[in-house]
């Protein structure tokens, strides 16, 4: 859990380095309030190669996947390897 | 001869009521359905007092409703003005002030929308404010509803004569201005009437075309989609707009829907090239992709022309000022090289380029001068502003004849011995992001009125997958210390998400040229190095 709990506040700083946006809760929808668009998407993409060793393949890509921090979180938790200093 | 541009509607409905006329997604209406819903809603925007020239704000999201809408207003003899839902809520009050609006069309999620609006109005202006509610369930809305999607169900569909003439405005759009104020294009049913019968004869298009409708609904790409596709009696397929952030989606959505018509901002179709979201031979049913609003980058075409051999590729180009498009040029074949720049081309029916001089005469073929349009597709004017449109619109220079205007598009061209016009670029600050229309300024003045930036800068960059990134270089007042995350949030309430900077660049001091001003060629350069550098 604080595994996955620090990795959420990482992505969420990444989401302000990378599209410069606030996120004002793991539930707001990023896409509808303008936050997320394709230029963001693509920049964020390439963070979370870089900064997190996550390839993502566009074309297996789902909208929802990318909605919000949270699902952004859960994503990304489900594609790396679990960090073994953080988990319990 | 021209007509009024519900009566395409009305006449496929009696010949073909059973056609499919627009769809998304599961959601779809046929021609008949179509002309029974928006008489309904004329009839009860008639009882409710709407007169001819009364404008209607739209608030709906992309959907059938939103058709209905529009034509549903233009039986009932008003103006449409379609809102952007996306956009801030100060910005489509001010727009809506500005129409001098007190009828607003509503659907779908946009009821908190309306409540808010209202609630940035003069309260004489709110309590004025007339609100029909067209699809989905009524929201729990403070707002009082004029009425409501019931209403219209049950309200009469018998067919109701023209109450206005083809001269007379059927839309008002709202583009980026300068100063900070968007303006808006009045545009006549004639207008649109010209291009489209054009375009449907240039193109081919007919009963059993399936057209996409990929523009939002605020911008003019969207006339044609929507008129283009009735004039043939074809099939419109609006595209979700969400789809846009995923390339193989979009790919996935031609493929499945059987498209024949693709019509967008080359934007898109550079995103879809660059994420090889197009495989060879794709798309079999796709007879002919059309952009507008922007160059398309060579590369990208070359590269679609390769995968879709069999498609049609033209290249359409004009402002909203003159209505859709005013020239178009269709590449004979894949260029040979990705240097090569394609044509904006020739005018098309009833319009007329003109490459002028400083002193408004033409310049010889070669020369680069500026881009003017005259025809059947200038829009009358900015709505309710007589300085810009003065400005703009003029006479052509010795004529007698007082019809007979010319635009100034800002755009610098060269017309070649061949009679194809070519596109240089800009004579002002205008850039285009994504396919939208952006005055530099208008994002400068929002970030000034901020009031902790000493001194900003706003320039367009090519990005890794975009041609033009909005991006901020600015110096704080001493202090200070704006973050770029903080003065999104407090620039997204005033200006739509598309016009904000998405790179930023905090720095001590703006590189002057050694004329004092601000070096805007230095710092696009400065922001195209950090985009290899860093990302």
């Amino acid at each position: 859990m604080t595994g996955h709990r620090s990795l959420e506040e990482r992505l969420a700083q990444t989401l302000v380095d990378a599209l410069h946006v606030d996120v004002p809760s793991r539930e707001t929808d990023l896409i509808r309030t303008g936050r997320l668009d394709s230029v963001g998407l693509v920049d964020l993409l390439l963070r979370l190669e870089r900064q997190y060793g996550v390839r993502v393949d566009m074309e297996d890509l789902e909208i929802d996947q990318f909605r919000s921090l949270g699902s952004i979180t859960a994503f990304v938790a489900a594609r790396i390897e679990p960090a073994p200093t953080n988990s319990t | 001869m021209s007509e009024l541009l519900q009566r395409w509607v009305r006449d496929h409905a009696e010949r073909r009521p059973d056609a499919p006329a627009v769809r998304l997604g599961e959601r779809g209406m046929t021609y008949a359905e179509l002309e029974r819903a928006s008489n309904r809603l004329a009839h009860l925007l008639l009882a409710a007092g709407c007169s001819p020239g009364d404008r209607v704000g739209l608030l709906i999201p992309k959907s059938p409703a939103a058709v209905v809408a529009m034509l549903g207003v233009l039986k009932a003899g008003a103006i449409y003005v379609p809102l952007d839902p996306g956009s801030p809520v100060i910005r489509l009050a001010r727009i809506f002030e500005q129409c001098d609006d007190r009828w607003l069309l509503a659907g779908g999620d946009t009821g908190v929308l309306v409540d808010l609006l209202s609630a940035e109005l003069p309260p004489a202006r709110a309590r004025e404010l007339r609100v029909g509610w067209l699809s989905g369930a009524t929201p729990p809305a403070v707002t009082p509803l004029t009425f409501d999607a019931a209403d219209l169900e049950h309200a009469p569909e018998a067919r109701i004569s023209p109450r206005t003439t083809p001269g007379d405005p059927a839309h008002i759009l709202f583009t980026s201005g300068s100063t900070g104020v968007p303006k808006g294009v009045v545009i006549t049913h004639a207008n649109v009437w010209h291009f489209v019968r054009w375009a449907v004869t240039y193109f081919g298009i007919g009963p059993s075309d399936r057209n996409s409708g990929h523009s939002p609904l605020h911008f003019d790409l969207s006339t044609f989609d929507i008129y283009g596709t009735f004039a043939a009696g074809a099939e419109l397929v609006m595209i979700p707009p969400e789809l846009s952030l995923l390339p193989h989606r979009l790919a996935r959505l031609i493929r499945d829907a059987g498209l024949t018509q693709w019509f967008s901002v080359p934007s898109v179709l550079n995103y879809m090239a660059k994420f090889d979201a197009v495989r060879d031979g794709d798309f079999p049913a796709l007879k002919r992709l059309l952009w507008c609003g922007e160059v398309f980058p060579t590369p990208s075409l070359m590269h679609w022309m390769r995968r879709v051999p069999h498609a049609r590729f033209t290249n359409l180009y004009g402002p909203t000022e003159a209505t859709i498009a005013s020239s178009f040029y269709t590449v004979p074949e894949c260029p040979a090289s990705e240097e090569d720049v394609i044509p904006i081309g020739r005018a098309c029916g009833g319009e007329e380029l003109l490459v002028l001089d400083e002193h408004r005469r033409p310049v010889s073929a070669g020369e680069q001068g500026d881009l003017y349009i005259a025809g059947v597709g200038l829009s009358p004017g900015y709505w309710r502003d007589r300085d810009k449109t003065n400005a703009a619109f003029t006479l052509r220079p010795r004529t007698s004849n007082p019809e007979d205007r010319i635009y100034r598009t800002g755009d610098l061209a060269v017309m070649g011995e061949d009679g194809l016009v070519r596109f240089c670029g800009r004579a002002d600050n205008q850039v285009k992001a994504r396919g939208y229309r952006i005055e530099l300024g208008e994002i400068e003045t929002a970030l000034h009125a901020l009031g902790v930036l000493r001194e900003c800068a706003v320039v367009a960059a090519p990005g890794a997958a975009f041609d033009a990134v909005i991006c901020c270089a600015f110096v704080p007042v001493t202090g200070e210390h704006p973050t770029p995350a903080g003065m999104r949030e407090a620039l997204a309430r005033v200006l739509p998400a598309y016009m904000l900077p998405a790179r930023w660049l905090e720095l001590e001091a703006l590189p002057a040229t050694s004329n004092g001003k601000i070096d805007r060629r230095a710092l696009k350069e400065r922001f195209t190095h950090e985009e290899v550098v860093v990302r």
